[in-house]
């Protein structure tokens, strides 16, 4: 078992709302090793963007508790300004849901991809806060531009973009949505980074597209011995490329498993209803999971499932069920978890 | 590009020709009759005709028009009543000065406006945004009139900090630009350099703050509208520096709303120059327009309305190739 | 009504605009009547001159010993005259050209358009000079060089939204049913914009302060001896710094009414539509934000 490049340890993260504090993230708990594709699954609002933002240590408002340790280091209790430049777009980097919105609109992809390399690139070291804060005056020298430029062509060439010349003087709004998520792809692997944060990267793309940016993620992870987290509602787009899926509910992480196991022997309620709520070609009526979502202001106590869970007893709105090992690499937290498969 | 701009002068003209009409047809309800003011109050019918008929004046309005339009094709804006000179002679000279104080008050305007836009929306919600926006607000209240009154109140006449009008006092240099800063450093004459200094000051200022204001509202706006897109916290996950975000990313979002208001403020400032001049005896076009209004001056009016409405044009035809220079997606389409 | 009622009061912006309009509309009207020295209109009292504020002379006299309190009440009402006389105008022709702009297609369209756009190729200000010297200086000319000047802005808004509206699925039902375009446009289009309409109105009545007061100002408007606000300043030049008072009294209340009338305007926009507090994107048309049209106005 190696040692887990990116763990997790009871992250709280609370946000200020208009109608109160919103406890967004509830002692959540995960671990990322080298090498790993790990999938965090769950409906919209549970909480995976936010997990994934305090990662990175961009979570604005909120406030986070609790210890997030990348190759040993503690990010929540390390000087922001350090985040920023050591380990944002360095050591971790991120692949937005959004494309279109993400890259800027007035700025051709040649450009933008240059700027990230002017303060990430890997054969040069973090920059100084003094530099940092005087960035708009930097000028890169000819044989930096040029280093850049074949860095980028190559960058593009990897994530399968025909034509890198011609695409690096577009603009945004020029390229397709599968074509605007391999730049932000090649953004993300331009730097050598250890771990990559997708936020929901297939989403916005069309089902055909989406095959193939989840194999191009996976050769990539593969091919350059990343680990990669990502973040998706679609369970389907989960057991494509993932070693491990970690499911969170309301907050809670519930149930982390690796995928076969996972499919095969889910041990959350939450989980194994998730599962039997996909359409196959054996069901004919779509089942959904009766009640909605809890508040996150005033969310259930114990476990936030319970409310719509039909095992629950009084000790699940009460106690938080500490996690449980069921397998191998296979950890569950409910008072009342399913035995066998479904 | 080309296209565009062509297409662009091309409707420009057809609005100028409709200028030309419509203020032909107005000065000509003029109950005052110019002849008889050329010809003085002791002329008698028959002189105060001759003067008439010398003038064109008593042909059909529509000939008038057409003659009129005919002359305007070849340059010629016909001749000042008053000062008997030609129209496009009287304005010419006094141009550079309704320029000079334009564009000083432009620069002005913008390097006051533009950062506390930014700052004002960078720090939303605060003491000083709020300050920012009630001030801003009354900008948009204040009549530029009063406000020159006032100022020549509290800095002319109460601090004797400045002078209250005209243009320059001290024996003026030779005119080259004919913009009295240019050709006083031209000519190495510091007295008369700061004395147009002092006396561009308050004009330009009472010029400059209302437009400011507008500037302050669109930078903030723009900045506002850019913070809130995507690529914001796209280049913050990737950690790229703040300054970097803030300077390249979310400045050039908020030009596009600025720039687009720069064609707005042009109007406003080639109009206010009518109301300052008046005030502060500036000799440039502005004033020239109010007195051969007052003076009932048909070809004069005529002349300068022509060549403010003109200049307006002219500035929101550049707007539009800057803003297509600025947002690419424009001109892509 | 209860409930917009309820949404402008909340809004502070709007609610404080209004009490500003509020008071200085109740005072323009009963100017004449509570007036401190009535026949300051007329009074000549050469003693008097030039007093600074007092207490039985709030706002000190003017050159002939007018009372400037009362002649500044007195000048509210021609203010508010000459203004809502002169927007009501521009709107009566701006909306009608507008409306038929936007439902005719083609040439009839565009030439309607292109009118338009020729008077906004001229600073405001420096039409309305052009129009008031032109007629002579009157009230009633002052009122309608502002309604020339405004009437583009009505024009405009509401061609913007008639052509908009025209290419919905729902107008282009009454089309299909053999509506009149009369009772559509009566019907269907005019109660969508009311909102704007009303901000509109609002904001241009700030500007029609201005220029009215710009135009007094340059001996334009009503002669002498009117109270008119612009009047009172140019007349108290000559006196001044030691007559402040004389020149501040006007000006500060341009700025409050003119102040007034841009909150409230400001604050109906937020409650009667918030969606249109961004800016929208030049290639739509018209830009509609107050400070857009507010820095024409500044150009008084």
């Amino acid at each position: 078992m190696t040692t887990a490049l990116l763990e997790v340890e009871n992250l709280s993260v609370r946000y200020p709302t208009a109608r109160g504090p919103a406890e967004v993230l509830d002692a959540v708990s995960l671990a990322v090793g080298a090498g790993e594709v790990v999938g965090l699954v769950g409906e919209s609002g549970c909480g995976k963007s936010t997990l994934a933002r305090a990662v990175l240590g961009i979570l604005g408002q909120g406030q986070a508790s609790g210890a997030i340790r990348f190759k040993g280091e503690d990010l929540l209790t390390m000087a922001p300004g350090r985040v920023r430049r050591e380990i944002r777009g360095r050591a971790i980097t991120f692949v937005p849901q959004d494309p279109f919105g993400s890259l800027h609109p007035l700025f051709r992809v040649g450009r933008q991809i240059a700027n990230l390399l002017a303060w990430k690139a890997p054969s040069t070291k973090p920059p100084s806060p003094l530099a940092e804060l005087l960035a708009p005056l930097h000028r890169a020298s000819r044989t930096t531009r040029r280093a850049a430029h074949d860095a980028s062509l190559e960058a593009l060439r990897d994530v399968q973009i025909p034509n890198p010349a011609q695409v690096l003087d577009k603009l945004p709004g020029e390229l397709s949505g599968g074509q605007r998520q391999r730049v932000t792809i090649a953004m993300a692997i331009l730097p050598r980074p250890q771990l990559i944060l997708a936020d929901e990267p297939t989403t916005a793309l069309d089902v055909t597209i989406q095959a193939q940016v989840l194999r191009l993620l996976q050769r990539l992870v593969r091919d350059r011995g990343l680990s990669l987290l990502f973040t998706t509602h679609d369970l389907g787009v989960a057991s494509e490329i993932c070693d491990r899926i970690v499911v969170m509910y309301a907050g809670q992480d519930v149930e982390v498993a690796p995928t076969r196991a996972f499919f095969a022997t889910p041990r959350h309620p939450y989980t194994a209803k998730l599962l039997r709520s996909l359409p196959g070609e054996d069901k004919t009526e779509l089942r959904g999971i009766p009640g909605a979502i809890p508040s996150l202001v005033r969310p259930p106590g114990g476990c936030r499932f319970h409310p719509r869970c039909e095992r629950s007893t009084a000790r699940c709105a009460i106690e938080r069920p500490p996690p449980r090992v069921v397998g191998a690499g296979h950890v569950v937290r409910c008072h009342h978890a399913l035995d066998t498969s479904a | 590009m080309l296209l565009r701009v062509l297409s662009r002068l091309v409707w420009s003209l057809a609005t100028l020709l409709g200028v030309v009409c419509i203020t032909f047809v107005i000065s000509n309800i003029v109950p005052a009759d110019p002849a008889a003011l050329v010809a003085g109050d002791t002329a008698t019918r028959q002189q105060v005709a001759e003067v008439r008929a010398r003038l064109g004046l008593d042909k059909p309005l529509h000939e008038q028009l057409a003659s009129y339009v005919g002359r305007l094709a070849i340059g010629d804006l016909g001749k000042s009543i008053f000062t008997g000179r030609p129209v496009v002679d009287d304005l010419a000279a006094r141009l550079p000065a309704t320029i000079e104080l334009a564009i000083a008050a432009l620069l002005l305007a913008v390097a006051i406006g533009l950062p506390i836009g930014v700052v004002s929306a960078l720090r939303r919600g605060s003491l000083l945004d709020h300050i920012v926006r009630v001030i801003t607000v009354s900008g948009f209240a204040i009549a530029s009139f009063w406000l020159a009154v006032m100022l020549q109140l509290f800095l002319a006449m109460e601090l004797n900090l400045l002078p209250l009008s005209g243009r320059i006092e001290v024996p003026a240099p030779l005119p080259v630009t004919r913009f009295l800063l240019i050709d006083s450093v031209l000519a190495w004459n510091g007295r008369a350099f700061v004395d147009a200094l002092t006396h561009l000051a308050l004009p330009t200022l009472t010029l400059a703050l209302p437009v400011a204001a507008t500037i302050v509202r669109f930078a903030r706006i723009g900045v506002l509208d850019a913070m809130g897109q995507s690529f914001v916290p796209y280049a913050q996950a990737m950690g790229l520096p703040p300054t970097l975000i803030v300077s390249k990313y979310v400045l050039r979002s908020a030009m596009t709303s600025v720039v687009t208001q720069i064609g707005l403020v042009a109007g406003t400032l080639l109009g206010g120059t009518v109301v300052v001049e008046a005030v502060f005896d500036w000799p440039g076009l502005g004033g020239y327009t109010f007195n051969s209004i007052v003076m009932s001056d048909y070809s004069a009016i005529l002349g300068a309305t022509l060549w403010i409405a003109a200049a307006y044009i002219v500035v929101n035809v550049l707007v539009d190739v800057v803003q297509a220079t600025i947002d690419p997606r424009k001109s892509a389409s | 009504m209860d409930g917009f009622l309820g949404r402008l009061a909340r809004d502070r912006l709007a609610a404080a605009g209004f009490a500003i309009i509020a008071a200085f509309v109740v005072l323009a009207l009963l100017a004449p009547f509570i007036v401190p020295y009535p026949d300051a209109a007329h009074a000549i009292d050469p003693l008097g001159r030039l007093k600074p504020p007092s207490a039985t002379h709030w706002f000190g006299t003017d050159r002939v010993g007018g009372d400037v309190f009362s002649r500044l009440l007195l000048g509210a009402r021609e203010t508010l005259i000459v203004a809502l006389v002169g927007v009501g105008a521009a709107a009566a022709v701006g909306v009608p050209v507008g409306l038929a702009a936007g439902w005719v297609d083609g040439t009839p369209s565009n030439l309607l358009m292109r009118g338009a756009d020729i008077f906004l190729a001229i600073p405001q200000i420096i039409l309305a000079i052009v129009i008031a010297q032109a007629l002579g200086p009157s009230l009633l000319n002052v009122i309608l060089a502002l309604a020339a000047t405004l009437w583009p802005w009505f024009a405009r808004l509401v061609f913007a939204e008639t052509r908009s509206l025209r290419r919905e699925p729902f107008v282009e039902a009454c089309d299909a049913i053999g509506a009149s375009p009369l009772r559509t446009l009566a019907l269907h289009v005019l109660p969508n914009l009311a909102s704007p309409l009303i901000v509109r109105f609002s904001l241009s009545m700030g500007f029609a302060v201005l220029t009215a007061a710009a135009l007094g100002f340059l001996g334009l408007g009503a002669p002498a001896p009117s109270p008119e606000w612009g009047r009172t300043i140019a007349e108290s030049r000559e006196f001044l710094p030691e007559a402040w008072w004389y020149a501040a009294a006007p000006g500060l209340a341009i700025f409050l009414v003119v102040m007034g009338f841009n909150m409230l305007g400001d604050g109906l926009r937020d409650v009667l539509d918030p969606r249109a507090r961004t800016v929208r994107k030049p290639a739509q048309g018209a830009e509609e934000t107050s400070g857009g049209e507010t820095a024409r106005e500044a150009a008084a």
